[in-house]
């Protein structure tokens, strides 16, 4: 890339089940005073040029909600946009603003109140109205057909995909941001009841979960002078792909690994397993690790299973994933993707304590949005 | 909220329904320092300490400095006519969760702190509203109130 | 280094009150087709895709994902915006950022709305609502426009007359346009006597809801010179929120289309924007908005712009050539229509707009988006470099 964005300051707001005491509001303001604290920029001239917010009105309840909300990320009289993606793609678009010459520095914000609403209702209402929602097909459910598809095709046990559950709370039980850090064991997982076969309760992000997190982005020039330790965006690539379940094969990525070809091609990145140091990818339910593993080129299609089982994603291995503890410790949908890419950063920054990956050069954020992973986000990143 | 769909089945064009109903658990979060000081039958708002306006609803930040705002202020009882229309066709009533018809005009009065806020008006006629008019909230019986807009009658 | 962009082809649904025939993908579709026709281009070379609409008055959730196989746009980057009424002027000025970084060839911009499948087009707190308050009063654009109107009165001298007079003159344009939804052919008595519905609103004053779908292709400097000879270059955009700053009840006048456009004017030296731009399609709501924004972008002094309807000054073919396709009040597909101002000014430049188009070398033109509480995007395009 010609232009290089540099990421300034990041902060999120520790996860909980339900800040029943905070609006929403405070929310976003709590993550955007951090970052503008940490590199002393405000609103005006010189200081941040726009915002990119992620969020959904409909979880929000009101049909202009963010509307309402956007004087915290000081949208007055500036430049303010909200994305109806997954906080991934703020970053994807923040980083356009940035290479477009458009803006300087960019406030990324990403919020979310699970708590608010039943997520299951509104996830419901995003498949097609015509064929997919009459048959009561709602984002859980693609999901179970998804991981059914997948371990079926390429032979997946269920003891691989309880194996990320236990590495993710035992990863979170580092992470004083994660929700969930109980120590589980494959049978704990194996043992919980059934959500939507072959996906367990355990093995499904917890529901509810709020928070917050909020990144600055800026231009190569400006990042060197307000922080000495700037993160580079190397590469980014989103990709769509088929939305009736039916019209791809879901236990492929094609979509996955199509961004991820895009952003690793701007990063000349060839080998990502040799050459990334950590990866933080969204994975709401157990299989997703192991299948947008595949899609990130951390192996071959179909062998998740024996990713996992040979040890490269713990700690300690050649590609740590998730040393956050990921999605499934508790991170809200539409906050995780930007979360994994704070997490990214803190690691580039030698600032993730307890779970840190030592001497992490180069890592990879993911982000997903949509039914079986419709919208990928992949971003990745070097100190 | 609810979303409907017509039912007409034409030659061609076939359109079906999704009634649905979704509760929403909104946390107020600091508003409640508001909705609570309706209850009481006060009117609080927040002030900016850099400009000293004072808003209505109350907000986290003032909006043109963005400082945190804490300090809350009663505005009073009173205040002036700013502006005042009267609704001409049924709209969502929120309390009732149904389209009724409203009687009394909407207006906006700046109170005595400075704050200007919504409200109705005990005035059915509009021609009778003259910009500058003094007010005065009328409230509903204590043990009526919830913390909502409508605790204030007119 | 940043690329100069330019629109190499604009496309937009005939507008209607309802669209039973199609669904929305398929009203999406319509639009899409329509701007690769006019640009000569297929979906295999579009490389990125920027959409929006207001999902909520529609009743969905996160719509691109199921519009996205429907325009055969699988594959491909893109995401989607929302900001109540400026989404499709923040979906336009989104695509003219990708398409300036020169990472892609050519960049969809599509907005939409179809309307006649949500009951209660606001969903609930009326035109968008801080969940606790402004919900719980029976608000919504109409009565807002009966805020700002009764302000501008107040101060102006303008009578409700002027108002119909706007408003006749928005449909005379609009009977030039064969894609408006409106076309009355009204006249002074008919707007005055019309249904009153917050005083001075009358139900002819404001927008109607509309289903609708416009899109355009944006592509860098390289790409665009070979794909038309008719480019139309952006020159700027500006995204200028307000954020929900202010209430109507704080601030009945709030808005902030001056404040953008003197940023902008400044950035490209324009001084005299009566002169220097000689194309407007600004997204005004109500028919007394238009005298309004007319003061804001410049045209004249403030509160005297009911003074130019009087004097017959504004219209297609006369001395201020303002919203010649008929402008919002009589099409508004909310979450398209700052992309059918975008659409219809790129047609004045290229002298295609037909029985409404403004007779002159149009060098410049201004688009304008307009939501909430007096939040504004504008676009300013050019024809040559």
């Amino acid at each position: 890339m010609a232009r290089r964005v540099g990421i300034v300051a990041v902060a999120q707001t520790k996860f909980e089940e339900r800040k029943s005491t905070l609006h929403t509001g405070e929310l976003m303001y709590d993550v955007t005073r951090d970052v503008m604290g940490q590199t002393g920029l405000e609103f005006k001239e010189g200081g941040i040029d726009s915002t990119v917010a992620a969020s959904y009105d409909l979880l929000s309840g009101p049909a202009g909600a963010y509307m309402f909300l956007g004087y915290v990320v000081g949208a007055y009289q500036r430049e303010d946009e909200r994305v109806l993606e997954d906080g991934s793609t703020a970053v994807y678009y923040g980083a356009m603003q940035i290479l477009s010459d458009h803006c300087d520095t960019v406030l990324l914000v990403a919020y979310t109140k699970e708590s608010a609403v039943d997520k299951n209702m509104y996830e419901w209402v995003g498949m097609d109205q015509i064929y997919q929602r009459r048959v009561g097909l709602d984002f859980v459910s693609a999901a179970g057909l998804q991981a059914m598809r997948y371990t079926t095709k390429y032979g997946i046990t269920p003891e691989q995909c309880a194996k990320v559950v236990v590495k993710s709370r035992k990863n979170a039980g580092n992470n004083p941001f994660a929700m969930c850090c109980d120590n589980l064991t494959v049978d704990d997982v194996l043992r919980s009841a059934m959500l939507c076969d072959p996906i367990r309760v355990q093995e499904a992000k917890p529901v509810p979960v709020d928070g917050a997190c909020a990144i600055i982005l800026a231009s190569e020039e400006k990042a060197k002078k307000i922080t000495d330790k700037p993160v580079w965006i190397t590469g980014i690539g989103t990709c769509y792909d088929h939305h009736e379940l039916g019209w791809r094969d879901l236990a492929d990525c094609d979509a996955l690994t199509t961004a991820a070809q895009r952003a690793y091609k701007m990063a000349k990145i060839t080998n990502p397993l040799k050459e990334l140091d950590l990866a933080e990818v969204s994975e709401q339910y157990s299989y997703q690790e192991l299948l947008w593993s595949e899609g990130l080129g951390f192996c071959s299609k179909g062998e998740g299973g024996k990713l996992i089982d040979s040890g490269k994603t713990e700690m300690g291995g050649e590609l740590p994933t998730n040393p956050s503890g990921g999605m499934l410790s508790g991170i809200p949908v539409c906050v995780a993707g930007m979360q994994r890419v704070v997490e990214c950063v803190l690691q580039l920054r030698g600032e993730a304590g307890a779970r840190q990956v030592s001497g992490a050069k180069k890592a990879v954020a993911h982000g997903v949005d949509g039914p079986a992973g419709q919208l990928h986000c992949v971003i990745t990143l070097e100190n | 909220m609810t979303t409907e769909q017509k039912e007409e089945k034409k030659e061609e064009f076939i359109q079906f329904r999704y009634p649905r109903q979704v509760t929403y658990h909104h946390a107020l979060g600091y508003q409640s320092k508001f909705a609570n000081g309706l209850k009481q039958g006060r009117i609080l708002a927040t002030k900016c300490p850099v400009c000293g306006r004072c808003t209505i609803p109350p907000r986290i930040v003032c909006p043109f400095h963005h400082v945190r705002q804490t300090e809350w202020v009663d505005q009073g009882q009173r205040g002036r006519l700013i502006s005042a229309f009267k609704i001409n066709f049924p709209m969502f009533n929120s309390r009732t969760g149904e389209l009724t018809n409203w009687e009394n005009p909407i207006i906006a009065v700046e109170l005595e702190g400075g704050a200007r806020m919504d409200g109705w008006c005990a005035e059915t006629d509009p021609e009778k509203l003259k910009t500058g008019m003094l007010l005065e909230a009328v409230w509903r019986p204590e043990e009526e109130r919830q913390g909502r807009a409508d605790d204030i009658l007119y | 280094m940043a690329e100069r962009i330019a629109i190499v082809g604009v496309g937009q649904t005939h507008h209607k009150s309802k669209r039973p025939d199609v669904t929305t993908a398929e009203l999406c579709a319509e639009a899409v087709e329509d701007a690769l026709e006019d640009a000569q281009m297929t979906m295999k070379e579009i490389d990125n895709i920027v959409m929006g609409s207001f999902e909520v008055a529609d009743g969905y959730y996160s719509p691109d994902k199921w519009i996205i196989p429907e325009i055969g746009a699988v594959g491909k980057s893109g995401f989607e915006l929302q900001n109540v009424g400026t989404t499709g002027g923040v979906v336009a000025a989104a695509s003219f950022n990708i398409a300036a970084t020169g990472l892609f060839d050519a960049v969809l911009c599509l907005a939409w709305q179809k309307m006649d499948e949500a009951a209660g087009a606001f969903g609930r707190g009326g035109g968008g609502a801080n969940e606790y308050w402004t919900g719980q009063f029976p608000m919504s654009p109409i009565t807002n426009f009966a805020r700002r109107t009764y302000a501008y009165m107040d101060r102006s001298g303008c009578t409700e007359e002027h108002i119909a007079m706007v408003r006749v003159k928005q449909d005379q344009c609009a009977m030039k346009n064969e894609y408006a939804q409106l076309r009355l052919g009204l006249t002074l008595e008919k707007v005055m006597n019309d249904v009153l519905l917050a005083w001075p609103i009358r139900r002819l004053h404001m927008c109607p809801t509309t289903a609708g779908a416009a899109a355009c292709i944006v592509c860098p400097e390289a790409k665009a010179k070979k794909v038309t000879n008719k480019p139309v270059w952006v020159e700027d955009w500006l995204t200028c929120h307000q954020g929900g700053a202010l209430t109507m009840a704080e601030d009945p006048t709030s808005s902030t289309l001056r404040y953008a456009c003197d940023v902008v004017y400044k950035r490209h030296g324009i001084t005299d924007p009566k002169k220097e731009i000689q194309a407007w399609e600004v997204y005004e709501p109500a028919s007394p908005a238009e005298l309004r924004w007319i003061e804001e972008v410049g045209i004249c002094e403030d509160y005297t712009a009911w003074k130019l309807f009087e004097q017959n000054k504004v219209g297609i073919d006369k001395e201020i050539p303002f919203n010649p396709s008929g402008g919002v009040t009589a099409t508004n597909p909310i979450g398209a229509t700052p992309v059918v101002r975008l659409v219809e000014a790129a047609l004045q430049v290229r002298g295609d707009a037909g029985e409404h188009q403004i007779p002159g070398n149009i060098e410049r033109a201004l688009a304008t988006g307009y939501g909430g509480q007096g939040e504004n995007v504008i676009m300013l395009l050019r024809k040559s470099l």
